[in-house]
């Protein structure tokens, strides 16, 4: 039986990571700050859906009329996916996508925005809700340190959601 | 519909070189050595720097990702650099005349720590005197191989004499001066050491040889009854001044020469007098004979009076130059300084931004201009200091004076293609 008093502990103050301290993750950061916002320059406005103020339906769980906190105005990189027609028996229907991609610490640390799926963003004029949401990288794999936060979104048809 | 104006509650973690530096920012902290920082010329200096970085950096269009302090620091190190150039160059040109003189103690920072300094070299910032030429370097190996051969104004010649006796022909020199060692102008120098006799020679009145000189030939001049007696020149003409010259040069040979009674044969400094001595002191012999000789001694040895030896400054390490003084560098090194300056926080910059390969951004990743800041900060600084370098090499004192004779040297070419005025009288 293993020596209960034996058992490995995180130390309280354990080494920084030697390659990748906090200035080298402020740097990155600085970067991607001045890249995404100065150079680039996309922008869009996020409006982040308040779930305590708004009302849902008892039965379906949807609200026709979303309550939404103050938008945000937030620089990301925009991948336009485009815009796709499509036929149906109720005629024809046209839908354009986008992939947004938040700096994920500029987000978190400076405009303490959480990006999560249902929420709306407002670009080049046209309403998009945030269908699906990832985290695909780490900066050189190290914890607390998410580059990205990838959104999917899709154009919000007329009268899901009125920002106006 | 307008898109909101929104602020972020925070902007954080951004290093981000200021427009403008700041004079009460340039302290110790600040700068790695703190050399200058008493100096406010230069504190004015590292201020005005950042604004140069930052404007020629681009800083106006896109972040530069270093504090004002790094550009404190390549400004601090930039005048460092100057110096070690200047200094270097000043001491090509004055080594040779400062071989053997005290040098100095060095803090940390290469400043003079205060001791000791020669007075031909005191003061501070010996490195900003125009020397004296004293050309120590030959003057040390003339004055160590005339002494080495028993010459040269560093040799004591010491004088003794010792009694003829009676057709006595012999005498131990070595053991009459060792014997007259006490209360001598050579007590205790000896040391057991073999002398050296440098002349040997027996004195008559000495006012009738310079009066009447050696041509003479007639008449008794002379206290003495021997051939040693005679003088020659009783008659007196005009005479041209190289006939004196000569007439010198020959009375000194004829002194060794001809016109002594006595010849002498040394052999481990047992001397032998020919002829013979009969009755010393009467009936016209000398009483005496005088010799001149020397002790040897270390011909290298450190002379504390004449700094002829071989402690002191020895090579480029020793010479007691500090740091240049800010103020006594002209507007030709501000301005390198500067360039040079800028150059470092290029380099820094290149360091900063190439720590990563590739900096990962969201979606993907980006390549900054670290590899292209590098190879320029490299090049910058090396051309700044070739080209420094190659300007001082054409103005050391020798090459001046070359300068200079080449000078002279063509325009008295274009004199003689000058046509010569004709004097009519």
């Amino acid at each position: 039986m293993a020596d209960e008093s034996n058992k490995w502990s995180r130390p309280d103050a354990p080494p920084p990571p030697l390659f990748l301290g906090k200035k080298e993750g402020d740097l990155v950061k600085q970067v991607n700050d001045e890249l995404i916002e100065r150079v680039i320059g996309q922008v869009l406005a996020y409006y982040p859906i308040s779930l305590q103020n708004t009302c849902f339906h008892p039965l379906y769980e949807e609200a026709i009329e979303k309550t939404f906190l103050p938008p945000i105005r937030v620089y990301a990189l925009i991948d336009w996916v485009g815009s796709e027609t499509s036929t149906e028996k109720f005629g024809i229907d046209r839908t354009s996508s986008l992939v947004v991609h938040f700096h994920s610490r500029r987000l978190n640390d400076d405009q303490d925005v959480n990006v999560q799926e249902g929420d709306f963003i407002l670009y080049d004029g046209i309403f998009y809700e945030i269908v699906k949401t990832s985290q695909p990288r780490k900066l050189f794999g190290q914890d607390n340190y998410m580059v990205e936060i990838s959104a999917t979104c899709v154009e919000a048809r007329s009268g899901v959601f009125n920002g106006q | 519909m307008a898109l909101p104006v929104l602020t972020p509650v925070s902007q954080t973690s951004k290093v981000i070189l200021p427009s403008i530096g700041s004079s009460a920012n340039v302290i110790s902290s600040a700068v790695p050595y703190g050399i200058y920082l008493s100096n406010t010329d230069f504190v004015s200096g590292a201020a005005d720097q950042v604004a140069l970085a930052y404007k020629m950096l681009g800083g106006d269009v896109l972040d530069i990702e270093l504090t004002e302090q790094n550009i404190y620091t390549s400004y601090e190190l930039s005048v460092l650099e100057y110096s070690y150039i200047i200094n270097s160059h000043q001491a090509e040109n004055v080594l040779s005349d400062f071989l053997g003189a005290t040098t100095g103690s060095f803090d940390q920072d290469g400043e003079l720590k205060s001791g000791a300094l020669s007075s031909s070299l005191s003061g501070t910032h010996v490195g900003l005197k125009f020397p004296a030429f004293t050309f120590e370097y030959g003057r040390r190996i003339s004055t160590g191989l005339a002494q080495e051969a028993g010459f040269g104004d560093n040799v004591t010649m010491y004088s003794a004499s010792f009694a003829l006796t009676g057709c006595v022909q012999h005498y131990n020199l070595q053991s009459i001066v060792s014997n007259s060692q006490s209360g001598s102008a050579w007590d205790g120098l000896m040391n057991n050491q073999k002398i050296s006799i440098e002349r040997v020679y027996y004195k008559s009145p000495g006012v009738m040889w310079r009066f009447f000189g050696v041509y003479g030939g007639s008449g008794v001049y002379g206290n003495l009854s021997s051939y040693g007696m005679y003088a020659d020149d009783s008659t007196f003409q005009l005479v041209p001044t190289w006939q004196n010259k000569l007439q010198a040069q020959d009375f000194q040979t004829s002194m060794n020469t001809r016109a002594s009674h006595y010849s002498y044969e040394i052999r481990n400094n047992q001397i032998t007098i020919y002829p013979a001595p009969v009755s010393p002191g009467g009936g016209g012999s000398p009483s005496h004979m005088w010799f001149l000789f020397t002790i040897p001694k270390d011909a290298w040895a450190e002379d504390p009076t004449a700094k002829t030896g071989v402690d002191g400054i020895n090579n480029l390490n020793t010479l007691p130059f500090s740091n240049l003084p800010y103020n006594s560098i002209n507007s030709m090194g501000k301005q390198w300084i500067r360039k040079y300056a800028l150059a470092l926080a290029k380099e820094m910059l290149g360091q900063v931004r190439g720590k990563f390969g590739s900096i990962p951004i969201p979606g993907n990743d980006i390549n900054l201009n670290a590899d292209a800041l590098l190879s320029q900060a490299k090049e910058e600084q090396t051309s700044l200091k070739e080209e420094l370098k190659a300007q001082l090499e054409k103005l050391t004192y020798g090459a001046l004076v070359k300068s200079d004779a080449e000078m002279a040297d063509a325009a008295n070419q274009i004199m003689t293609h000058v046509p010569m005025g004709i004097y009519l009288g």
